[in-house]
């Protein structure tokens, strides 16, 4: 399983970060997919009744799939993979563990008192930016068998 | 003067001991992650009305001196320590009965001067610090983030008679490979009425 974009959008659906994993494809192919996403988004979110955060798997364009998991505050994590063999049990556990990781990435980030972010406003962190990288790295590694 | 070592040994671990019976038993306390916010949210005000960060330094100084100043007194009662007969004593006293009630760390004493005035607490881990990112420009500035320690150390040990000057000099925030912080004695006061802050 490779990721090739981790993407967070708000509640409104503008993009505040962008992770683009993938040395072959442009950012805005990665945008273009996140903002086709948010409407699946806003579906399942109203068909959520049990509250979890992780939407699951929202869409499958081309090789690429898309995963879902929406953040406390309105947030959405937008997590595109390509398909592999592996049985997507498998899969759809390691991305919600990835997602649940990113967000705790968030939550360290929102917590620094020098972070002044309103609702809107883009992610730019070092830290937070090298946090999502290694995670992409470290979950992009080949599943065993 | 040489000291020997063992009688070192054993007075750092009775302090020590002092210090995690207190933190065990007569210390309440509190949420960190509410202690932490407060802490930064000091800051970054204090950042966002001076613009100088040699100024917030010098805040964050003076109002850990008031802090430091009224702690002294709460650290015997709470211990029963007696008086320290020599600022190695005192050290010890600092970095594993103060820092431990307080923030349940123990930083390591070290770095002592030949004349035995002047010594290092080096801080492996500064809750103060959780969270926490410099942005680029406070680095610059040489915004110290954890800087009311010093005061409050300076304004314990003036409670103990003792004049001193307290500062960071690396920090992990500004990309130092630990924080440390040194603590230098001035003189020893005569039994008077300390200055009030300037």
């Amino acid at each position: 399983m490779k990721i090739h974009c981790i993407a967070i959008l708000s509640r409104q659906g503008n993009p505040l970060y962008l992770g683009n994993f993938d040395q072959q494809q442009e950012d805005v192919k990665y945008h273009y997919l996140a903002h086709t996403s948010c409407d699946v988004i806003e579906e399942r979110m109203e068909q959520n009744k049990t509250g979890d955060l992780f939407l699951g798997l929202l869409q499958t364009v081309g090789d690429m799939v898309v995963y879902g998991y929406v953040l406390n505050t309105g947030k959405r994590i937008i997590i595109v993979s390509s398909v592999t063999a592996d049985s997507s049990m498998a899969r759809t556990a390691e991305i919600k563990e990835l997602c649940q990781a990113i967000h705790g990435a968030y939550i360290s980030l929102v917590c620094n008192p020098f972070n002044d972010i309103g609702d809107e406003d883009r992610l730019t962190c070092s830290k937070f930016d090298s946090l999502v990288s290694q995670l992409a790295r470290t979950y992009s590694k080949p599943s065993p068998a | 003067m040489v000291r020997a070592r063992n009688p070192t040994l054993t007075m750092a671990k009775q302090y020590k001991a002092v210090g995690e019976e207190a933190w065990k038993n007569s210390v309440e306390k509190v949420n960190a992650e509410l202690f932490i916010f407060t802490y930064g949210s000091l800051v970054v005000q204090l950042v966002k009305d001076y613009e100088d960060y040699i100024a917030v330094n010098k805040q964050l100084d003076k109002m850990g001196y008031n802090i430091g100043v009224r702690l002294a007194d709460d650290v015997l009662a709470r211990t029963g320590l007696e008086r320290c007969p020599d600022l190695h004593a005192t050290a010890e006293v600092i970095s594993k009965v103060g820092f431990k009630i307080f923030l349940n760390i123990t930083p390591t004493v070290s770095s002592w001067s030949a004349d035995a005035k002047e010594f290092s607490l080096i801080l492996d881990d500064n809750p103060l610090n959780d969270f926490c990112e410099l942005p680029p420009k406070a680095v610059q500035g040489g915004l110290w983030y954890s800087n009311i320690l010093c005061g409050v150390i300076r304004g314990a040990l003036e409670m103990m008679h003792m004049q001193t000057e307290v500062c960071f000099v690396r920090d992990v925030l500004r990309g130092d490979d630990s924080s440390e912080i040194r603590v230098k004695l001035v003189r020893v006061l005569e039994e008077e009425v300390p200055a009030g802050d300037d």
